[in-house]
C-alpha cells in the first residue's frame, strides 16, 4: 500500500479494482454507483463494458487525514460495500499526509491519482 | 435536507444519465422555488429587511442620559434620538416617538417635540408644565406614512411652545426617550 502514486489526468477508461485518490466528495460519506450498461473499464490489459451479468460499482468514500478532506474512490466488481469501506479505511491509514497533499493539489474532475494496491490484494 | 434529490455525488468517470440530469434539475427547481430550503437555512443577517411585510422594525434608538440642555424659543435636537432609514418609495411606515417626563421653570409654559425628515417637520407634540411640580408629563407621538424611495433622516427636536421659561426633557434609565421606525404594510 505504501509507495509512489501516479497522478491521471486524461484516461479514456477507468481501471477496475484499482483504488484512486480525489478531492472530497460533497455531502456524503460513503456511497456508491452500480452501471448495467455504457461503462467501459480496464480489466488487466482488456477494455470490457459492464452490463447487466457483470455490472461493476463506483464507490466512493470521504475521509479526513492531517486536516485534509479527501476522497477514495474505486471502480469494482465487488458487490460489498463493506468490504469496500473496510479497504478504503487501510489504504488511509497507510498513505501519508504528504502524499495526500500532493495529490490534492492535482485533483480536478479529470486529475486523480491512482494508488498502488488493487482491492483483493493485488499490485499495480 | 429539504432537496427532493439529496446528496448527489459525481466521482472521475462517472456517466450521467438522463435521470440523474433530471434529478439535478429538480434540485434547482426546488431551490427556486424556495421549497429545497431547509427550514431556518435562510438566518436574518442575509436578508434584506426593508422587503419583508408588516412589523418589521427598521430602525430602533433610546437614550437615558439625564442631560439635556433647556430650550427657549430655538428648537433643541436630541442626537441619541436620530435615525436613518432607507425608503422604497412605496412602503407605509410606521414612527413611533416616546417622551419621558420633562421639566419647566414657568408654569403653564409649553414645550413642544417636533419630529423631523430631514429639515422637515413632520409631527408634533405638546405638554404643558404642571403649576407647583415643574413637570412636563410625558408625550407620545405618532407618524404614519409612505416616505419617498431614499434614504430619510429622522430626528427630535424640542422648543417653548408658549411662555417665557425654560423647559427641557429628563430622560433617566426608567424613563427612556424611544423613537421606532416600523414598516407597516
Amino acid at each position: 500500500m505504501k509507495g509512489s502514486m501516479n497522478k491521471v489526468s486524461q484516461e479514456k477508461h477507468v481501471t477496475l479494482n484499482l483504488p484512486a485518490l480525489w478531492k472530497a466528495v460533497p455531502g456524503r460519506s460513503i456511497g456508491s454507483r452500480t452501471y448495467t450498461s455504457n461503462r467501459s473499464y480496464l480489466d488487466g490489459k482488456q477494455i470490457k463494458i459492464a452490463d447487466n451479468k457483470t455490472p461493476i460499482t463506483a464507490y466512493y468514500q470521504t475521509f479526513t487525514k492531517g486536516k485534509k478532506d479527501f476522497s477514495l474512490f474505486i471502480y469494482s466488481d465487488e458487490t460489498d460495500i463493506k468490504k469496500i469501506s473496510d479497504f478504503f479505511e487501510k489504504l488511509v491509514k497507510n498513505t501519508k499526509v504528504e502524499d495526500i497533499s500532493k495529490a490534492l493539489v492535482s485533483a480536478s474532475s479529470d486529475g486523480f491519482t491512482y494508488l498502488h494496491t488493487y482491492y483483493k490484494g493485488e499490485t499495480k | 435536507m429539504s432537496l427532493p434529490n439529496p446528496s448527489m455525488a459525481f466521482i472521475p468517470f462517472a456517466i450521467l444519465t438522463a435521470d440523474e440530469m433530471n434529478d439535478l434539475v429538480e434540485n434547482d427547481q426546488a431551490l427556486a422555488a424556495g421549497t429545497g430550503l431547509n427550514n431556518d437555512a435562510v438566518p436574518g443577517s442575509r436578508l434584506d429587511i426593508t422587503t419583508l411585510l408588516p412589523r418589521i422594525v427598521l430602525a430602533r434608538a433610546s437614550t437615558g442620559a439625564a442631560s439635556t440642555a433647556a430650550a427657549t424659543t430655538t428648537p433643541i435636537n436630541i442626537p441619541s434620538l436620530s435615525l436613518s432609514a432607507a425608503m422604497n418609495g412605496t412602503h407605509e411606515i410606521e414612527i413611533a416617538l416616546s417622551i419621558p417626563i420633562g421639566t419647566g421653570t414657568v408654569p403653564n409654559d409649553i414645550i413642544e417635540y417636533q419630529l423631523k425628515d430631514g429639515g422637515t417637520v413632520i409631527a408634533r407634540g405638546r405638554s404643558v408644565v404642571i403649576s407647583g411640580t415643574g413637570e412636563i408629563p410625558s408625550v407620545a407621538l405618532l407618524w404614519l406614512g409612505v416616505p419617498t424611495a431614499a434614504t430619510h433622516n429622522y430626528t427630535v427636536d424640542y422648543v417653548r411652545f408658549a411662555g417665557s421659561g425654560n423647559l427641557r426633557p429628563v430622560f433617566s434609565t426608567s424613563g427612556q426617550g424611544v423613537i421606532t421606525i416600523k414598516r407597516t404594510r
